[in-house]
């Protein structure tokens, strides 16, 4: 089950361990605790481990138990450590075998300091091997140190991210977007694993019906480009998997979080801009680092079961570093903004972090706080289900994305999208695999109060098909045409909505798909909250705990903008820092405050080049609360009644099949 | 740990932070394109946003942004120099490589102040009239006592073969503040002659940051604003030239 992310921390200072002597880390300790800081995060480099007779992790996590510090420690690989080769052994580097290869069978490649080198395979045997004897040593370790001191444990949690897999991109087929193509490593290793995998999914007998031979449908080269999309998610959640099973084998009080780790400076859609950046002696890209968190926190992980919370690494060592100090503190606001508020927040160099100005730490750790508190949550409006989080979406997924914002999320799980009240529309990828078993999920999804649009693309199975005939005899279908053909059915206390994939050249297409989307969403009942006339900026609206919203305008350029933002209906605005500092302190709010401005629908702004300017707003309608609470409650009875029916009924399964078993 | 190479340090003393180009600077600085076949796959220009050519044809983009300069690479041979440039075994050798490859494709390609002039003479002509290994040693003072930070670079054979914070833990507090001490405890440990230079932080960014550097340097040197512990003759005359000739 996903459960809901908790988020306590959502700006995390990274410590380099491994750098510092046993004197001088006491007093960085000491000096961080002074600072406020009680948690610390750091990268264990397997290098590191591997070659550490100093003990210096063991002393790291005494030091920081002495101290009350807690710890978060990061196991999986990752990039932008301060250690060569990011932590990962030199010899792994030295076998071509062992590097990963892109779409467009290059290597990937990381140009970042202590050294640039090719992505390695985590497909690869060797590099495999290697990861796994590394997490068994540091599962030995922890669990010593828990036998031995068993208080030590209390305050570490161990932190597993999704390693390589997002940065496994062709560096030169970026554009507009920075997540296109095909994700995925296309080593010799991963092909082999690739080609094992298709034959063995597709002897399943559902791909097999109605005769053996249909499963060569599946595993044609056709599909190849399908097929890629859902391996490289398969191989994501095994290695997700695996390594949260290795490192519980023996710490077994350890706790175990799932994160997403995103170094946007490391992503090799930059590597080319780098190279003529660092050939140039230019600074980095702006621009290009800004929208990289935008694209990445759009997108929902989930791990094991539990949802992968959203972090943006910021590295001293990349790009970022070339920065004015006004970027460097837009990117961190920003990644709190759309991190934080998602559960996930900021890894940042604790020297980085000391080296930004005190006033704009004030108002970063406060904004924190808010959302440590849950005072702030951005909430999706919509899921967009893709077979991978990484590769390339359809369009209808980027015309979603063009009109949502930061509302829309993409995932690669269904659960993801079921646990999520706010949502109120599911959107799949005509790319997706449509089986038996996901269709029963997509119509339990309607049923529970949700537009859930499936497209009618051939990758349906026999068995898939016959599930959503079955699951449709509820309702008529009213065809509604939206721009492409779309069955409209209604499911329990929601919407299915069979649509065309659309096709056709590039502006009747583009036309068509801005159609759709203008359908679904209005099927939804989906209105974004606050909407900007300059599309220059970015409006980020975070749901406030006791009513309210939280608009931020985000103003990337370097020019000032002025702009109307405009509401849904008549609201009135404050300014959002003065109103936090106002409730900390306790005062009440006085109705026709001074602060606040009068109603009204519409408001003309200026925000400053690279500014963000955080707006209180009050009054918004609480249709879509009432809406999120309804299918909050609706979840809750269901599952009620269904525990209640599992202990009162003998033999009753909470299958759909099996209820259906019992009342027929 | 004493990190071999420490990164963040280096950068910190021989990369300072300078301010973004003025958009109406930029118009005079060349727009680096990265082609295949006649496909833009990436353009660059410092503070021109030139996204939106990517994926046009080169003669597009050429035709569209008018009256500037174009550096064009072709994207085999960058992708051929970064897959060169990761076999060595240091990011300022691969740096090092990576800008040479630029310049063999281009070679009207402006290279402006790609490296650190003090950087640049290590490995450059220093090489040859200083010893084969040495050090140097710089202690940047803070505003306040007790605010210095210390970052000593080991050069072999016109190589940097180490850059790090030096580790002065085994020294007394006394000690550590005594530059002649300083000096021989480096130079015992590293195995080769310490030259230290003692200076305040915002020196040695005004100095980074400044078009003649050298001469800002040496005339440093000569009001005894940096410090050269042991005061060699030879060293200072070198700063001197340096700046009467490169200004």
């Amino acid at each position: 089950m996903v459960g809901e992310p908790t988020n306590l921390r959502p700006i995390q200072i990274l410590v380099h361990y491994w750098e510092l002597r046993p004197q001088a880390l006491a007093q960085k300790l000491d000096e961080l605790i002074r600072h406020g800081i009680q948690h610390l995060a750091t990268f264990v480099p397997w290098q590191a481990v591997e070659s550490d007779i100093a003990h210096t992790l063991p002393r790291f996590l005494q030091a920081a138990r002495d101290r009350r510090l807690t710890v978060s420690l990061i196991l999986t690989p990752e990039l932008g450590v301060h250690y060569p080769y990011s932590g990962l052994p030199k010899d792994i580097f030295s076998q071509s075998e062992n590097l990963a290869l892109h779409e467009g069978g290059g290597n990937v490649p990381v140009l970042l300091p202590p050294i640039g080198f090719a992505l390695p395979s985590l497909s690869a045997p060797e590099v495999g091997k290697r990861y796994h004897n590394f997490l068994a040593r540091i599962d030995s370790l922890l669990a010593d140190l828990g036998r031995n001191q068993p208080k030590l444990l209390e305050g570490v949690t161990a932190v597993l991210g999704g390693g390589f897999w997002k940065y496994y991109r062709d560096p030169a087929r970026v554009g507009e977007r920075a997540f296109t193509g095909v994700a995925g490593d296309f080593s010799n290793s991963s092909q082999l694993s690739f080609r094992q995998r298709v034959d063995q999914q597709f002897s399943a007998r559902e791909f097999q019906d109605p005769s053996p031979t249909a499963a060569q449908r599946w595993k044609s080269r056709a599909l190849e480009g399908v097929n890629r999309r859902w391996f490289a998610h398969q191989n994501e959640e095994v290695f997700r998997m695996r390594s949260s099973q290795s490192i519980r084998k023996k710490a077994l009080g350890l706790q175990v979080h799932q994160a997403e780790i995103f170094t946007p400076e490391a992503d090799p859609s930059l590597a080319m801009s780098r190279f003529l950046q660092v050939t140039g002696g230019a600074r980095a890209d702006f621009k290009r680092l800004s929208a990289l968190v935008v694209e990445a926190s759009s997108r929902a992980s989930c791990a094991a079961g539990s949802a992968a919370e959203p972090f943006i690494h910021w590295t001293k060592l990349g790009p970022y570093r070339s920065l004015s100090a006004a970027e460097r503190q837009f990117l961190i606001f920003q990644s709190l903004l759309l991190c934080g508020s998602r559960g996930g927040g900021v890894l940042i160099d604790e020297a980085e972090w000391f080296s930004l100005s005190p006033a704009f730490r004030a108002r970063a750790d406060g904004l924190a706080r808010q959302m440590a508190q849950g005072n702030f949550k951005l909430p999706t409006a919509a899921y967009y289900l893709v077979p991978h989080l990484w590769s390339e979406a359809s369009d209808p997924g980027h015309e979603m994305a063009r009109r949502l914002g930061p509302s829309l999320r993409y995932a690669s799980s269904i659960e993801r999208a079921a646990s999520d009240t706010d949502a109120s529309l599911v959107v799949v990828d005509p790319n997706w695999i449509l089986n038996r078993d996901s269709i029963q999920r997509l119509l339990s999804l309607a049923r529970s109060g949700k537009v859930v649009a499936l497209p009618r693309s051939p990758l349906y199975t026999d068995a898939a098909r016959r599930e959503l005939a079955q699951g449709l005899v509820d309702g008529p279908a009213l065809d509604i045409p939206m721009g492409v053909s779309c069955s409209c059915i209604s499911i329990g206390a929601g919407q299915l909505v069979l649509f065309d994939v659309p096709e056709g050249a590039s502006e009747v297409h583009a036309e068509k798909v801005r159609t759709l989307v203008t359908g679904l969403l209005g099927l939804a009942q989906i209105h974004p909250d606050a909407t900007v006339s300059d599309g220059r900026l970015r409006v980020v609206s975070l749901k406030r705990k006791h009513g309210g919203l939280g608009v931020f305008l985000l103003n990337a350029t370097q020019r000032r903008i002025s702009g109307d933002l405009y509401f849904t209906g008549e609201v009135t605005i404050s300014d959002l820092a003065l109103v936090i500092r106002s409730e900390g302190a306790g005062m009440k709010k006085q109705a026709g405050d001074g602060a606040s401005s009068r109603p009204a629908a519409r408001f003309g702004l200026e925000v400053p080049p690279l500014g963000i300017l955080p707006i209180n707003v009050e009054g918004l309608g609480t249709e879509s609360e009432e809406r999120r609470l309804a299918a909050l409650s609706g979840q809750m009875n269901e599952s009620n009644v269904l525990e209640a029916a599992a202990s009162e009924l003998p033999g009753f399964s909470e299958s759909g099949s099996g209820m259906e078993a019992v009342w027929n | 740990m004493e990190l071999t190479f420490d990164w963040v340090g280096f950068q910190e003393v021989f990369q300072p932070r300078r301010a973004p180009v003025a958009p109406t600077l930029n118009r005079h600085s060349p727009i680096r394109i990265i082609v295949e076949g006649q496909v833009v796959r990436e353009v660059f220009c410092e503070g021109d946003d030139l996204s939106g050519w990517i994926g046009q044809s080169l003669e597009q983009l050429q035709a569209g942004v008018r009256g500037r300069e174009f550096v064009v690479l072709d994207r085999e041979a960058v992708d051929q120099a970064i897959s060169r440039a990761f076999e060595v075994g240091h990011f300022h050798q691969q740096l090092d490589l990576l800008r040479g490859a630029s310049l063999k494709q281009a070679p009207e390609i402006r290279l402006h102040g790609p490296e650190h002039f003090w950087v640049e003479a290590l490995k450059g002509n220093w090489s040859k009239i200083l010893p084969s290994s040495y050090a140097l040693f710089f202690r940047f003072e803070g505003a306040t006592a007790g605010q210095e930070r210390d970052f000593i670079v080991v050069v072999r054979r016109g190589e940097l073969a180490a850059f790090h914070r030096p580790d002065l833990s085994f020294l007394s507090a006394e000690r550590k503040k005594n530059p002649a001490d300083l000096v021989k405890y480096l130079s015992d440990k590293y195995l080769v002659p310490v030259q230290g230079f003692f200076l305040s932080e915002a020196l040695w960014n005004q100095v980074s940051t400044s078009d003649r550097p050298w001469r800002d340097l040496a005339q440093a040197v000569r009001k005894n604003e940096v410090r050269l512990h042991p005061w060699r003759w030879s060293v200072a005359a070198l700063l001197g030239v340096r700046g009467l000739k490169n200004g």
